[in-house]
């Protein structure tokens, strides 16, 4: 008998909204967490942008702040934290995942959700540095 | 003991018959501890013996019964039918070409599997008077749970990678791959190399972690990838950059 498979194609675009709903929507946590960093990439280049208009002189950089300081400026700035959170948040929870096992002393494993806690206890940690540094720097 | 008719809708192929997959649809008087393995067999015992599909332990150990129940990839003979609705679709597995029924062909997993060097190759071949190859309970603790695949393509037909690049050595093939090149008596890295860390190897990941999750051994295949590409990192710079390529 001959063999003639039938290929099962999926769609290049969409294959991710026909999701299959695994234990979690999968498909749509990944694009969702993946997408995410786009945001990340946007602060990044306001913050280039900053940078350049501090090097242009002091009024490139007072036109940067008010433009930041803008009603539009302040949404804009908002909805990249919410998105930056969002991104560090399913990052973290899925680092144990990615990660090799790390040990105690007497060999056992260092449980996953150890390993995320001491991620948030660090992103906490850096953030009260941040703002303490801000406190203190800027009059 | 209380039985329930339910209607399983299966997608049918007969190369010789037909051009394109269609449903058909059995009235199934199911049982409660039935699983869907159970369901189909009556079908063919009773009902339509050219349904195809395979099986053999009935126990979730020879990965030979997987399919998509309700559009997700199952294995049939751990899937109670108690636990679906009325009506239960049955699909061969996602991603793979269908042979017939709910039969894939597997040549392109067998041909990766095969590429991916799957077993031990010693860096100092030991002779029987040596005695074993010795491992401590914490070294074999780091692969243990990778070396559990049964290869029954689960992992396959939900990842969306392998389902756009058919280059890609998939989930299961590159977790055993990870699963020998971490394994203390291994030292066949080099000869791995240009498969795991090359194209279609692991840096194809996206690291979606469908695979763990439909993974009926729990080999975690996507924590294995995840740490092969910190191997292949770490490999990639000490070549680079150490005097004498790390060695």
């Amino acid at each position: 008998m001959a063999r003639r498979p039938y290929p099962q194609e999926v769609d290049r675009f969409k294959w991710w909204i026909a999701d299959p709903h695994f234990n979690r929507p999968f498909y749509l946590d990944y694009m969702a967490r993946e997408s995410t960093c786009i945001f990340i990439a946007l602060y990044a280049i306001l913050f280039v942008w900053g940078l350049g208009a501090l090097a242009s002189g002091p009024e490139a950089y007072a036109g940067f702040i008010g433009a930041m300081q803008s009603t539009g400026g302040v949404i804009l700035q908002l909805v990249i934290l919410a998105f930056a959170v969002y991104h560090t948040v399913t990052w973290f929870i899925l680092a144990p995942q990615g990660m090799k096992p790390m040990r105690m002393k007497d060999g056992k494993r260092v449980p996953a959700g150890r390993v995320v806690q001491a991620l948030f206890a660090m992103w906490a940690g850096a953030t009260v540095v941040t703002l303490l540094l801000v406190w203190v720097l800027i009059p | 003991m209380t039985v329930q008719n339910r209607q399983i809708e299966v997608l049918r192929y007969d190369p010789e018959r037909n051009d394109a997959p269609y449903f058909d649809t059995f009235t199934v008087p199911c049982k409660e501890e039935w699983v869907v393995l159970d369901a189909l067999t009556y079908i063919k015992d009773e009902l339509d013996p050219s349904l195809t599909f395979r099986w053999s332990c009935h126990m979730a150990v020879c990965g030979s019964c997987g399919m998509q129940v309700d559009n997700k990839p199952t294995l049939s003979c751990k899937a109670f039918v108690r636990d679906y609705g009325e009506k239960i679709r049955v699909e061969p597995l996602a991603n793979f070409p269908i042979e017939r029924d709910l039969v894939i062909c597997q040549d392109d997993f067998m041909e990766k599997l095969e590429r991916g060097r799957p077993w031990i190759i010693p860096e100092q071949k030991r002779e029987v008077d040596d005695g074993p190859y010795v491992q401590t309970p914490v070294q074999l603790d780091d692969i243990k749970a990778h070396t559990m695949c049964i290869n029954c393509l689960l992992c396959y037909a939900a990842c969306p990678v392998y389902a756009l690049e058919r280059d890609f050595m998939g989930p299961a093939a590159l977790t055993l791959m990870y699963r020998y090149n971490a394994d203390s008596r291994d030292g066949g890295w080099d000869e791995r190399r240009e498969v795991f860390a090359g194209h279609g190897g692991v840096w194809e990941c996206s690291f979606v972690g469908a695979c763990s999750d439909v993974c009926p051994k729990h080999v975690e295949p996507a924590t294995a990838i995840q740490k092969g590409k910190m191997d292949s990192a770490v490999d990639y710079f000490t070549r680079f950059l150490m005097p004498g390529g790390g060695k």
